[in-house]
């Protein structure tokens, strides 16, 4: 006779995830001990602090939900626009370099990558950062001058800069057009929630980073090595010569001065609503939803119950049918991404969803 | 816009097929079931191997996002518990996708679902049910079936739409794909008029099907 085995509720979690959430579900639990409809609570940090601390941090953010930290630093690049291989539309998105810290070093798994391509392709259709606000305008020129060297702009120095303009120079700045991209990289520390609501704290992870963002200048560096070929201009303040580099291989450099940077201009807040101040107004919040089914027994019958912003190994494993709704203040939808795994989904859980997604969008403060 | 079918294009794959939808080409092996690697063995269920390769150059996170997006769809469609510790290899060949943006992959998406269908059934594989997906924009509120790159760009919203079908209706929303800017009215709007659109679909695969199964078996008079 074989004798009945009991678990111990923690043991019966580990080795049967789907039984162990049935369990908790048909007494009106959730293994997490949050409501049904209960989103995890978020905060956000002053993530500032990065930004400060680093010239080559443009914008960054911290948050944390639970035990789970996700920290996103924005850096720069720059490309040539003529040479871009994608053709560039309207608007522009982030690059996401996604980490999830799970004590081991190596390539990237399945899920980091899905989650980059998904924030990726999200913030480039939610139509957010219009590709014109990281063009680069006025780019400057380095020039020295009795041994000291100043960048000399075309906005702010403009008598100054059309003396030391000089033809082979303006090949180089004016005929080439050149762009910001945007370098995100997102650490996940102690990854307890689900990957969709990973995808929900990446989410609003990068809107906040990328609403503190403010763009610096860029001016075309003289390198050492070549101030042998470079040509003369004269400065009408000194009546002396100074040298500018006129390779066209000469660098082009960021400038670290603070006062010079300009704040980047993205389409966050409502354009509908003035007063609108919010940086999640118009980006919307990513809200995400699962669909188990609670099989009946004699007295009961079996239902199909929606759990807000999945969490832990039981819900992770079990939960097949999901839903992951961005919707904004103003009722409008950025992203739906629906994916009905055991048939459990219907119109109504959808509604239902978009509904408390909505909610949450409009309740949300920063 | 025009689907194309192929099946059996592939001779030493266990099911194959060629689908063209405008100027998306997708070509879809199946392989299975097999014997599996043994980190990829379940005990209980056949496990799906999904691999999908881009028109041009390598793959990307872009294609492993599509890989993602149609393992979530394919693994409750098919019957795994049918082939326990077993694997099923399903590989999915972009020929030609319209791009010279790598921007949108609706078009791309809804091909490689609507071709693993007629290759999972030339496979013989058993499937819970039959399923049909379409690609849909909305232009200014316009409805568009199929839209090419340059509709795709100019729109507001876009969505992959997948339904199963049940008696050569459509019976359950099996996946839903939007992105861009959209209300709720607009999106129920959108998914009320793909029923009719991927039941067209179904159409045409039970006619290729039927005509399929007349080709590849011998019947008796």
């Amino acid at each position: 006779m074989l004798k009945q085995v009991a678990f111990p509720p923690e043991v019966l979690a580990r080795i049967a995830p789907d039984i162990s959430l049935q369990r908790h579900l048909s007494i009106g639990l959730r293994p997490n001990l949050r409501n049904f409809t209960e989103f995890k609570p978020l905060e956000i940090a002053d993530g500032t602090a990065f930004k400060n601390s680093n010239p080559n941090v443009v914008g960054s953010s911290v948050i944390k939900s639970g035990s789970t930290t996700v920290m996103n630093v924005i850096t720069l690049g720059i490309v040539d626009n003529s040479v871009q291989v994608d053709a560039q539309g309207p608007y522009s998105s982030v690059y996401p370099v996604i980490e999830i810290l799970r004590g081991r070093s190596g390539e990237p798994t399945d899920e980091d990558m899905i989650l980059a391509q998904s924030i990726h392709e999200t913030i480039l259709h939610s139509k957010i950062i219009p590709s014109g606000s990281l063009e680069i305008k006025n780019v400057g020129i380095q020039v020295t001058e009795d041994e000291k060297s100043r960048i000399i702009y075309p906005d702010l120095h403009p008598e100054e800069y059309s003396l030391v303009r000089n033809p082979s120079a303006v090949t180089h700045a004016g005929s080439k057009s050149y762009s910001f991209v945007l370098l995100s990289n997102i650490k996940i520390f102690s990854k307890s929630v689900s990957t969709s609501s990973l995808f929900d704290l990446c989410h609003l992870s990068t809107i906040n980073a990328l609403s503190s963002i403010s763009l610096p200048r860029v001016y075309i560096g003289e390198s050492d090595a070549h101030t042998a070929s470079a040509s003369i201009a004269r400065s009408r303040r000194s009546n002396k010569r100074s040298l500018i580099s006129t390779q066209s291989d000469s660098n082009l450099t960021i400038d670290t001065s603070t006062e010079l940077q300009s704040p980047l201009k993205l389409e966050l807040t409502d354009a509908m609503d003035v007063d609108s101040k919010g940086q999640f107004d118009h980006s919307g919040i990513s809200s995400n939803f699962g669909l188990v089914t609670i099989p009946g027994d004699d007295e009961n019958q079996a239902k199909t119950v929606l759990l807000a912003d999945l969490e832990g190994e039981a819900e992770e494993t079990s939960i097949f049918s999901r839903i992951s709704v961005i919707a904004n203040k103003s009722d409008r939808l950025k992203r739906i991404s629906l994916i009905n795994g055991d048939g459990g989904i219907s119109l109504e859980a959808l509604k239902k969803s978009i509904e408390i997604a909505k909610l949450r969008a409009r309740e949300f403060e920063a | 816009m025009s689907h194309q079918v192929e099946t059996g294009v592939l001779s030493r794959s266990d099911g194959s097929a060629q689908l063209t939808i405008g100027s998306t080409k997708v070509i879809t092996s199946v392989n299975g079931p097999t014997e599996p690697k043994a980190r990829q063995e379940l005990p209980n269920l056949a496990s799906l191997e999904i691999v999908i390769r881009p028109a041009q150059g390598l793959p990307t996170t872009r294609e492993k996002l599509l890989e993602d997006k149609l393992r979530s769809l394919l693994q409750t469609i098919i019957i795994r518990y049918k082939y326990p510790r077993q694997l099923i290899q399903i590989v999915v060949q972009f020929l030609s996708s319209e791009g010279k943006s790598n921007v949108f992959t609706n078009n791309e998406l809804s091909a490689a679902i609507n071709c693993a269908f007629y290759a999972l059934i030339d496979a013989n594989i058993a499937l819970n049910y039959s399923f049909a997906a379409v690609s849909v924009s909305l232009n200014e509120g316009k409805y568009l079936k199929d839209p090419a790159w340059k509709q795709l760009s100019e729109s507001d919203s876009h969505h992959v739409i997948c339904f199963s079908i049940q008696d050569g209706k459509a019976e359950k929303l099996l996946l839903l794909e939007s992105q861009g800017d959209f209300s709720e009215e607009e999106v129920f709007d959108t998914i009320a008029k793909s029923v009719a659109e991927c039941e067209k679909v179904h159409q045409d695969q039970r006619k290729f099907i039927g005509e399929k199964i007349d080709r590849d078996f011998i019947w008796k008079a």
